[in-house]
């Protein structure tokens, strides 16, 4: 699996600037664009500046920060980004516009299973945990109002890639989504640091959209803990990052490097690293 | 009528077995140093907490907490909750998991003084699942439609910590508010400690958060009663210190000398 990482066969980007530019597509149109990753966050500030202007972008997640510029990803965001924010707004706004459909996001779901159904709970019975997480926050109430989910999981493993998830805190593809009559909440896409993936809407399986590359499709299957649908022809390669991206990733978005918290192996103490730096920053 | 109090008062106050409740959201302006005074009670309390992140670990970790409802319990960038997953894990705490929405829809139903609220939320998801839950799903008396009924959360007890407060109760939060407005109309008693306590609270934006006296029982002057969570403006999240806190706080001695310690220090 090792030898799947893209950086091995190409130096002159990341998979985590892969996975930006991937994710930067979902961010469309006038919607809430949030995201559970920090590339899907540096995402959402890319379609933002090059895309997408008309998306509102939110202070790291405060509420208090609401429409904002894009700002530079660090880790305390309120700090920067907050006076850009053309107004304030609040917890029940945001699930009103929820309820209204105008949200768009990634989630960073622990497992995702064949079907599209995802897991960011428990690992193990939920009544006695083997893992206990961190419960199934918004995830049950996207899914019944929000057209599309979008997942990202930074390190594409049999452990991440499951048969079948332990707890659904999002339902997939299949017979149940049909007898409840549920059109809302699709998994639209996931993305991982080896390709691009969707979901048969019947709920028979996953199939391969995209691998990143020098990533081949075996190197996808041994990585995935269930069969892929076979591909239908040669699998794309996906589209790497453009110079203007990349540009805009390294320099205006993301000059701390903030995104290497979602490497597959981040480097030990880089979250004390950028915390020292950033703590300079805004002193 | 003056509201200013102490914080050792507030938390002498709160009865064993309250319902208790805490503001703000994972790491972001926790009322650490109340959580850390009542973990040094040791007086066992239910919590309901929508967005739970160091304070509810440090109460867990103190062996406080006879039951927790939630909608998340995580420690942000720094990972799970140590305190929770062993409380999950090992020691069979008695939790209720909710979702952001439904959380909201209860606390919107105790503000409204009515039982329940129906929601949408629900529908094909594994927290339906679970024996003894206070979930029902429900046919709409009006439509017919398939709803989810969500009792009311009533706090007795709602910590907050805020900016700045005024003498007569009023609050001024400059980040993001969460649920605290919310939280301080369902819940019977509200406690407020503050970076400041003012005369009159001056200069206000649009995009802070306030909190009527009417709802708040006590302020208390509590300067750096956030801890280590983030406080905006005055101080973004110190990750020094809360991986402190991480490497050390599965061990039950050493949180309750960091709980008798204090919040401040």
């Amino acid at each position: 699996m090792s030898s799947a990482s893209p950086r091995s066969s190409t130096s002159d980007f990341t998979v985590e600037e892969q996975v930006i530019t991937v994710l930067a597509d979902i961010y469309r149109g006038e919607v809430i664009a949030v995201s559970a990753t920090v590339s899907g966050d540096i995402a959402a500030r890319l379609a933002k500046a090059l895309y997408a202007p008309e998306i509102v972008l939110m202070a790291g997640g405060s509420m208090a920060g609401f429409d904002c510029a894009p700002t530079p990803k660090v880790l305390n965001d309120e700090w920067v980004t907050s006076p850009t924010a053309a107004r304030g707004s609040d917890w029940t706004e945001a699930f009103d516009f929820i309820s209204a459909g105008k949200y768009a996001i990634t989630m960073g779901p622990v497992q995702v299973d064949r079907t599209g159904s995802c897991n960011i709970s428990v690992l193990g019975d939920w009544r006695r945990p083997k893992v206990a997480m961190i419960g199934s926050r918004g995830i049950p109430d996207d899914m019944v109002r929000l057209a599309e989910m979008t997942f990202h999981v930074r390190r594409h493993t049999p452990r991440a890639l499951v048969e079948k998830v332990d707890f659904r805190c999002g339902l997939g593809f299949g017979p149940e989504r049909d007898r409840l009559g549920l059109t809302l909440g699709v998994p639209r896409m996931l993305v991982t640091d080896l390709g691009v993936f969707d979901f048969d809407r019947t709920g028979a399986g996953m199939s391969v959209r995209s691998l990143h590359p020098g990533v081949t499709f075996d190197d996808a299957q041994q990585a995935t803990g269930f069969a892929l649908l076979p591909p239908d022809g040669t699998v794309p390669t996906t589209r790497p990052p453009s110079a203007e991206e990349l540009h805009w990733i390294r320099e205006r978005l993301d000059p701390l490097g903030v995104r290497r918290l979602d490497s597959p192996k981040p480097p030990p103490g880089l979250l004390a690293e950028l915390a020292e730096r950033e703590r300079e920053l805004l002193s | 009528m003056k509201k200013v109090s102490s914080l050792d008062e507030m938390v002498a106050a709160v009865p064993p077995h309250a319902l208790v409740s805490f503001g703000g959201g994972g790491m972001v302006r926790k009322p650490m140093a109340a959580a850390a005074a009542l973990a040094a009670r040791e007086t066992p309390v239910r919590l309901s907490v929508f967005l739970a992140g160091p304070e509810v670990d440090l109460l867990l970790g103190a062996g406080a907490v006879e039951q927790l409802d939630y909608a998340y319990v995580g420690l942000d960038a720094l990972g799970l909750s140590p305190n929770f997953r062993y409380a999950r894990e090992k020691a069979g705490l008695a939790a209720v998991e909710w979702t952001e929405a439904m959380y909201i829809a209860g606390v919107e139903a105790a503000t409204r003084r009515v039982p329940f609220a129906p929601t949408r939320s629900g529908l094909g998801v594994d927290l339906m699942e679970l024996p003894g839950i206070p979930f029902r799903r429900f046919a709409c008396p009006l439509t017919g439609e398939e709803l989810t009924a969500v009792p009311a959360i009533a706090p007795d007890v709602l910590f907050l910590h805020a900016n700045e407060v005024d003498t007569l109760g009023n609050v001024r939060i400059t980040g993001d508010g969460f649920l605290d407005p919310q939280l301080a109309r369902a819940a019977s008693t509200v406690y407020v400690t503050a970076e400041r306590v003012v005369d009159r609270l001056e200069g206000m934006t649009e995009r802070e958060t306030t909190i009527s006296r009417l709802w708040v029982s006590a302020v208390a002057e509590v300067p750096g009663g956030a801890g280590f969570t983030a406080l905006y403006p005055e101080h973004p999240l110190d990750y020094a210190q809360a991986g402190e806190y991480v490497a050390h706080c599965a061990d039950r001695e050493w949180v309750r000398a960091y709980a008798a310690k204090g919040v401040p220090a």
